[in-house]
């Protein structure tokens, strides 16, 4: 019961941060949407009414709203737990009996909600400006983010621990912005192994859910477990590596500083 | 509470390690106020994480009711909560009502559950009026207010509080003063606060610690710490200097004897044992013949038995 009260209680906090800076998050949405629409109009005009591209597009489309999705996952956990520290709340978080990394997985799956619902409105939008029709179907695609993105906060974690032990990891944070759009493109058909990185397989089950219409019922016990172990194995290593930053923290007495 | 024989050991990059806190060792007794005193950099702060369990130390035990801070702390956790850093641990962008419901929420305690004891913290507090305020928008010594609430919404039993009067001006650390005894006296909770500002520890505390440089330099009841030094100290002003065979005599009977000449006047300083001895003074300075201007009784505040006591452990006068 007590897991459930801090739960709701890091549930309420999101919320009151949401609605009180939603003009941020708002003025954040819109301009991705109009970088995107200004991308999509390049990427039209230069490939005409090539069926090839119409193609790709739809492609691009999928991977750019997710690309969205996990920035905001991956920078999410490490954010937080650094600005955390930076504020000087971190410290008032470890003083609970509530142990931290389940108050951490409360406010990523909250997180995840969250982030899950600015992925229709960009898809909405998307499909509203590129005439392109694809198949939403929000349950499906929702159990395959909830899932998926758990690798992902399990790289966050680990960015996390590294803020908490050498604090300026921005530069860090902002390049592995480019390797999540690494992680976006590259394909498992050309390179099998591409599947062993985080979100990879989360977001080729996405990719055929949204394009070829197939619902989460249809995908093989594979496919399931796959997803599955990688987001288990990021978010235990992410764990894992988090536990013994902060151990480290605890003896150099660094978890209030920033 | 039992902090015994705590070490803090700090490794600098390329550097000698440092040493932050030195076998300290109290106890601090169910619904007490107990003070944690030193200068700036003598180890407080780190004292006070080892006990919440956010430092981990190098030799020593921290005990809270029983439950070591380094083997189980989450135990020793459902007992203890803290202030620490003036108030930067609170949600500056949250009301506070709302942080109030956050942490206790956070401790695994029901919202609802919370209500009465909300409503009564802001009432003593004084903070019913800026309830639903964003803490940003309070002053600091609000803020302060609002820290120490969030420490006692989940009433436990022990109360860390890290200066908790630090940057307040004088009107609202007075306040704060009278609050700290007010809640320990009715609530009956322990409180440890460590500070530099002696007129915290004056004023509320029962007993308490002074470190310096990691190491105690005194443990003892306020009142006690400052009989040590508060022995009978007189300031007496002549108009001129007392004979030299007066002064031998007067030497005899005091601890302490310092003359020191002014413009116009001698000023003695003396200590004596029994404050008896002053009338054979007296009697020697009346047949010394010389003009008595003032005679005054000097005694320290804790301010001054601190400065002495931190100035002889520099002076290696006073061990630990």
């Amino acid at each position: 019961m007590k897991y459930l009260h801090s739960f709701w209680a890091v549930t309420k906090r999101e919320w009151i941060e949401l609605r009180r800076y939603s003009f941020n998050s708002l003025v954040g949405l819109a301009l991705y949407i109009g970088m995107f629409a200004a991308l999509f109009s390049g990427a039209k005009y230069i490939g005409q009414n090539n069926y090839a591209l119409n193609d790709s597009l739809e492609g691009f489309l999928i991977s750019y709203a997710l690309w969205f999705m996990a920035m905001a996952a991956f920078s999410d956990t490490a954010n937080s737990i650094i600005d955390e520290a930076r504020k000087g709340t971190l410290e008032q978080l470890y003083m609970t009996e509530i142990p931290f990394v389940w108050l951490l997985i409360s406010k990523n799956m909250i997180s995840t909600i969250i982030f899950s619902s600015l992925f229709f409105i960009i898809v909405q939008f998307q499909m509203l400006i590129t005439g392109i029709q694809l198949h939403v179907d929000i349950i499906s695609i929702f159990v395959i983010l909830f899932i998926g993105l758990f690798s992902l906060y399990g790289i966050g974690l680990i960015m996390a621990g590294l803020g908490l032990l050498f604090k300026r990891i921005q530069n860090l944070l902002g390049a592995s912005q480019f390797i999540i759009v690494g992680v976006m493109i590259v394909s498992p058909t050309d390179i099998p192994l591409v599947k062993l990185l985080p979100f990879v397989h989360a977001r080729e089950l996405i990719m055929s859910i949204m394009r070829r219409g197939i619902s989460m019922f249809q995908f093989s016990l594979y496919d399931w477990l796959t997803l599955f172990l990688n987001s288990s194995f990021y978010i235990i290593v992410g764990v894992v590596l988090y536990k013994l930053a902060e151990k480290e923290a605890f003896k150099r007495g660094m978890l209030g500083q920033y | 509470m039992k902090v015994e024989s705590l070490k803090k050991v700090y490794s600098m990059k390329g550097k000698k390690e440092f040493i932050a806190v030195n076998d300290v060792s109290f106890a601090v007794n169910k619904g007490e106020i107990f003070g944690l005193l030193g200068p700036n950099g003598a180890g407080k702060t780190s004292t006070i994480k080892c006990i919440c369990g956010l430092l981990q130390y190098d030799a020593g035990e921290v005990l809270v009711k029983g439950h070591s801070m380094q083997r189980s702390r989450t135990k020793g956790l459902n007992h203890i909560s803290a202030v620490l850093e003036g108030n930067r641990n609170i949600y500056w962008r949250m009301t506070v009502e709302e942080n109030l419901e956050f942490f206790a929420g956070i401790n695994g305690i029901a919202s609802g559950k919370t209500k009465q004891r909300r409503d009564y913290l802001l009432k003593q507090f004084q903070l019913e009026e800026q309830r639903n305020v964003v803490v940003n928008n309070l002053s600091r010594g609000m803020k302060q207010k609002v820290a120490i609430v969030i420490s006692l919404i989940t009433d436990k039993s022990i109360i860390l509080l890290d200066e908790p009067t630090l940057g307040l001006d004088v009107g609202m650390s007075q306040d704060l003063r009278q609050l700290l005894r007010t809640i320990a006296k009715e609530e009956g909770k322990t409180i440890l606060l460590s500070t530099h500002d002696m007129k915290v520890v004056e004023e509320t505390c029962d007993r308490l610690v002074i470190i310096n440089q990691g190491k105690t330099v005194a443990h003892d009841t306020v009142e006690n710490l400052m009989k040590l030094t508060n022995q009978h100290n007189y300031r007496i002003q002549m108009k001129d200097c007392i004979p030299a065979e007066i002064k031998q005599k007067i030497k005899q009977i005091t601890v302490k004897f310092n003359e020191q000449k002014n413009d116009s006047s001698f000023t003695y300083q003396i200590t004596i044992h029994n404050p008896n001895d002053l009338f054979e003074i007296m009697n020697l300075l009346k047949i010394s013949n010389v003009e008595l201007i003032s005679l005054e009784r000097t005694n320290y505040d804790l301010e001054e038995v601190f400065m002495n006591l931190v100035k002889g452990v520099e002076k290696n006068e006073i061990s630990s």
